[in-house]
């Protein structure tokens, strides 16, 4: 567990699909928009531990909850459609105090 | 073979649902989706929880309730009201939700494509966890409302019908209807998941709220045709009256039964038979309920036990009235021989009363039953409502063999028919009729037995009296004519012997 990071994340897939991979990559360069350092992503399979989606109440895979900072979001897709993207991070950007992040 | 095969029956799961299992001749088709659909406030959800309440309640059987769009703890909440403990069943692993309700204060974005896998893989799991048989789902068209691409959910439901089928469960889906009357649900539903679809329907029909449901099709199965009321009772849920489902398979016997009068046991030819149904027409105040009081005196003289119901006068009205002609029913009420139950037609609907009238009569358990006045129910229902009450009441008598005395006010004071009678009196067994006769400036009253179906009765009309010991009937009306058309006219000794003469041989 990183204690640094300041975004968590958790990415919801369904087994091993391209959609799921492709919401991976798609993240990943998401990533390099924030510092990659303060990024924590946890995948859940829900094949694997079903249980788990029961608490986020998920439905459509795949999907990235926003763990922290509060308040949670939720997106779902594979990640592609960076015009939602970019109000989404703005958004979580807002909410906490973001030490030198590059836009 | 494979033709032998093709004549397999659907086989169907017995729901536990009141009525319902006798409309859809064997309840739910096994294995397969079942599409509810109604609009807002018919009963849907209702009906969705309880064929799980029911199947774990009767036979042991788990369900899976996937809700998208109350959340499980409102669910829970609501439906104590109808006595199902849900959160009981939750620990007894009997019970599982699968909670897909939105969160408020939750955002959503969608980005890209997605798809239902893992409601897919949500509902699989809870399923597998308890060995569930039976699942609910409420409603799809809340699933709508989540997504913005309508075209995606659809072909996901589709995906979710056909992996329910291969879980081997019996599932019930609800959908939303806009109308009544009109398309069968919101967002053509019905297209991919409708091998079955029941219609629940809540209709506002002369100020009156008429629920009531339709089988509208089961794929490869046979069900009745047409709609059935219903009714939603706390502690009980959904109970349907199967009317015309009702079969007449109700044994027949010879055996009679006092009327409490020997002379209209005579007019009988002997008594009343005892799982026949007796109806007692006539106008206000010419003696309807003192023949009812006089049927239940005479059973009690026999040790039997009676029932009942009071839709006119009151409790007070009642006993007094009874006390009147020298019968004690406060008495016979401490001997537990009598039970009075009063009610006020306009105080629930007709098929409430129709299932309180059952409930009490399954409680009692009385060796005979009257109700007085029937046509007072007339007030409460539309006409269609009410027939489909008096068939329900008379087919429920007969089902428990015991005779049953119903009278019913003509809207006239000279007779005439009533719209009971006409509704009424081809499930009848006996008809006797009771008349104002007027003679000579005076109002006398007149008796007769108009039909009894497989025996013999007099034919006469005769006048009958009332004081303090009850009813006393006399002489036939012999020069008399027009007394049942509400026209009495008086005939002279000679034109009697002429008429009789017309029919001599």
């Amino acid at each position: 567990m990183n204690d640094a990071g300041l975004y968590q994340f958790r990415l919801y897939v369904v087994g091993d699909t391209p959609s799921g991979q492709r919401a991976r990559d798609n993240f990943r360069k998401i990533q390099e928009y924030l510092r990659p350092d303060d990024v924590q992503l946890e995948v859940v399979d829900i094949l694997q531990a079903p249980e788990r989606a029961e608490v986020d109440r998920i439905i459509a895979v795949p999907a990235l909850v926003r763990v922290s900072p509060p308040p949670t979001f939720k997106i779902i897709g594979d990640l592609s459609d960076s015009a939602h993207l970019r109000t989404f991070f703005a958004i979580a950007e807002e909410g906490k105090d973001r030490p030198g992040c590059a836009p | 073979m494979s033709k032998e095969n093709s004549k397999i029956p659907v086989e169907k799961l017995g729901t536990g649902i009141e009525g319902f299992d006798l409309i859809s001749q064997g309840g739910l088709p096994k294995g397969r989706t079942t599409l509810i659909t109604g609009t807002a406030g018919s009963a849907k959800t209702v009906f969705a929880a309880q064929f799980l309440a029911e199947g774990i309640r009767k036979s042991n059987e788990p369900g899976v309730f996937v809700t998208f769009e109350e959340h499980p703890a409102e669910i829970r909440k609501n439906l104590l009201s109808m006595s199902w403990h849900i959160q009981e069943w939750e620990e007894q692993n009997l019970w599982r939700f699968v909670d897909a309700s939105p969160q408020p204060g939750h955002e959503t974005i969608e980005s890209g494509e997605f798809d239902l896998g893992a409601l897919l893989a949500r509902i699989e799991y809870a399923v597998r966890s308890i060995g569930a048989k039976r699942i609910s789902i409420d409603s799809l068209g809340a699933v709508f409302t989540l997504f913005n691409n309508a075209t995606l959910v659809r072909a996901e439901l589709r995906r979710l019908s056909a992996a329910l089928k291969g879980m081997g469960v019996t599932a019930v889906m609800t959908a939303e209807r806009t109308q009544e009357f009109g398309e069968i649900a919101r967002f053509g539903v019905e297209e991919f998941v409708a091998d079955n679809v029941i219609i629940l329907r809540n209709v506002l029909e002369a100020e009156k709220r008429r629920r009531t449901i339709e089988i509208l099709k089961f794929r490869g199965t046979t069900h009745q045709k047409g709609e059935y009321p219903f009714t939603v009772l706390p502690d009980q849920g959904i109970i349907i009256i199967p009317l015309s489902a009702i079969e007449l398979k109700q044994r027949s016997s010879g055996m009679r039964v006092p009327s409490g009068s020997p002379e209209m046991d005579r007019m009988c030819g002997g008594g009343f038979f005892r799982d026949s149904l007796i109806l007692v027409s006539g106008a206000t105040g010419c003696g309807k309920t003192l023949m009812t009081a006089e049927f239940i005196h005479g059973g009690a003289k026999k040790g039997e036990k009676c029932l009942l119901f009071a839709y006119e006068e009151s409790r007070e009205q009642l006993l007094r009235n009874a006390n009147g002609w020298g019968i004690d029913f406060e008495a016979l009420e401490r001997n537990n021989q009598l039970r009075v139950v009063c009610a006020y037609p306009e105080s629930a609907g007709l098929e409430d009363h129709l299932i309180s009238i059952k409930q009490e009569i399954d409680s009692f358990k009385p060796d005979r039953v009257a109700v007085d006045s029937v046509s007072a129910m007339e007030r409460v229902g539309t006409n269609r409502g009410f027939r489909e009450f008096m068939i329900s009441l008379a087919s429920f008598v007969k089902h428990r063999e015991i005779p049953g005395l119903f009278t019913a006010t003509t809207a006239t004071l000279m007779g005439g028919p009533s719209v009971t009678e006409s509704h009424f009196s081809s499930i009848t067994d006996t008809i006797i009729l009771l008349r104002y006769v007027e003679m000579l400036g005076e109002m006398r009253r007149g008796v007769t037995v108009l039909k009894m179906r497989g025996s013999m009765h007099e034919k006469e009309i005769r006048e009958f009296t009332i004081d303090h010991q009850g009813m006393h009937i006399g002489k036939p009306f012999r020069n008399i004519v027009g007394i049942l058309t509400g026209k009495p006219e008086y005939l002279n000794v000679e034109s009697m012997d002429r008429i009789s003469g017309m029919f001599q041989d």
